[in-house]
């Protein structure tokens, strides 16, 4: 098959997931945007390196993570972007359930986690992958991929619970599970 | 291996990792309800769409001829969307094809039509009835100062030579002499930006890249009758 049938079936495939992907890891539409046009870009300039039997949708996921990781990284450089622009632009605070936490400060948690554990917990959790497919994106084993995300619940948890205790009092009282 | 607190037993539920029922934990709610949430189908649409026509013009192609015969043996010259995008002298069709590849092009198709432009220019220098090549250039893959150096010395006219000093001096870096050097030495469009034009302030020849070496660029300079020695 000539690469470039190759590389329309791929954004065929998987063009939506990954663009969900990105979007679910950098949280703006522009951001996820630019970011599935350079996955899509550098996937076609490599396509002629990979192997028949890789596991393609692994292969795209890879390199997307890369993205987004750069991208996250540049994002954090300029000044206060995540504390800012980040909650500034997600703010459902009106409609939050009593039985759920506050999200702009989950949002403000979820933006401390190293990128690698974010990575690994929206991959299993929201993109549905298994932790072998977490391991072939993040050049691990599945047991490193399964601890990162135990490790993302794990550091959350404790995020939230220190801004809780510093928020109690403040406004609403959050609701304990 | 020992049993996980309760909390991770809830988590390895609400991961799929082991079955099991509802989840209390506010947390994970929370998660859900911020990152279980897809774009809109159009935001995803969209980005989709733009991926299509960027792999498009990547994949547009690029088109290639040879000028079998010039003074100083084959050029060959290639034309992609935005204008000329690289000049060679001497080797063979394979070599020019491998350094397109080289420069990331996907598809090269040969065509005497759509190369007719600059291919009749060259022509032309080579009759001696064209004093300045007059087409667009893709030079898009270089940066700045790489651009600003080849620009530079389009403009050197035919017939004349200029010094990389002097060179540098035009572009207001009087001490860039080498880095003027190293710039022209990838000129992707020699012959039609005239490096050849530039040589060492003590009146040697400097170097030159393309095939055929000082000789070529001593040839050229004989040609337009620069006054050079040697």
């Amino acid at each position: 098959m000539r690469e470039s049938e190759r590389i329309d079936g791929l954004v065929d495939r998987h063009g939506r997931e990954l663009h969900v992907f990105l979007w679910r890891m950098l949280r703006d539409d522009q951001d996820a945007e630019d970011c599935l046009q350079e996955t899509f870009l550098r996937a076609f300039r490599a396509l002629p390196r990979l192997s028949p039997e890789a596991n393609t949708r692994a292969w795209l996921y890879a390199i997307a993570a890369n993205v987004g990781r750069t991208w996250l990284k540049k994002r954090r450089k300029q000044t206060g972007w995540e504390q800012t622009q980040s909650l500034r632009r997600a703010r459902p605070s009106a409609g939050d359930a009593p039985e759920q936490l506050d999200t702009l400060s989950l949002l403000a948690a979820v933006d401390r986690l190293p990128p690698r554990q974010r990575e690994a917990l929206i991959l299993r959790k929201y993109q549905g992958l298994d932790y072998a497919a977490i391991a072939a994106v993040q050049g691990n084993s599945a047991a490193a991929a399964r601890a990162n995300v135990y490790q993302a619940l794990r550091r959350l948890r404790r995020l939230l619970l220190t801004t809780e205790r510093s928020g109690r009092g403040r406004d609403e009282e959050t609701t304990e599970g | 291996m020992k049993k996980p607190p309760k909390v991770e037993q809830e988590w390895e539920t609400w991961l799929g990792d082991r079955a099991g029922g509802l989840q209390a934990d506010p947390m994970l709610r929370t998660l859900d309800a911020t990152f279980g949430a897809a774009p809109a189908a159009k935001i995803t649409q969209r980005a989709v769409e733009r991926v299509r026509e960027r792999l498009a013009v990547e994949q547009r192609p690029v088109y290639y001829d040879v000028l079998p015969d010039t003074p100083i043996g084959q050029v060959y010259i290639s034309v992609g969307t935005e204008g000329l995008a690289a000049v060679a002298i001497g080797g063979s069709e394979a070599d020019f094809l491998a350094q397109l590849r080289r420069q990331g092009v996907q598809a090269a198709v040969r065509s005497g039509e759509q190369t007719r432009q600059v291919r009749t220019q060259i022509e032309e220098y080579f009759r001696g009835e064209r004093e300045r090549f007059d087409c667009s250039l893709d030079l898009s893959q270089l940066t700045g100062f790489h651009r600003q150096v080849l620009l530079a010395a389009a403009r050197i006219p035919r017939g004349s030579v200029m010094t990389y000093g002097g060179l540098a001096q035009t572009l207001g870096k009087p001490r860039a002499a080498r880095a003027v050097g190293r710039a022209l030495a990838t000129n992707p469009v020699p012959l039609v930006i005239p490096c050849h034009r530039v040589i060492a302030s003590d009146g040697s020849l400097g170097g030159y890249s393309a095939r055929g070496g000082v000789s070529t660029k001593l040839q050229l300079l004989r040609f337009e009758r620069a006054p050079v020695a040697g």
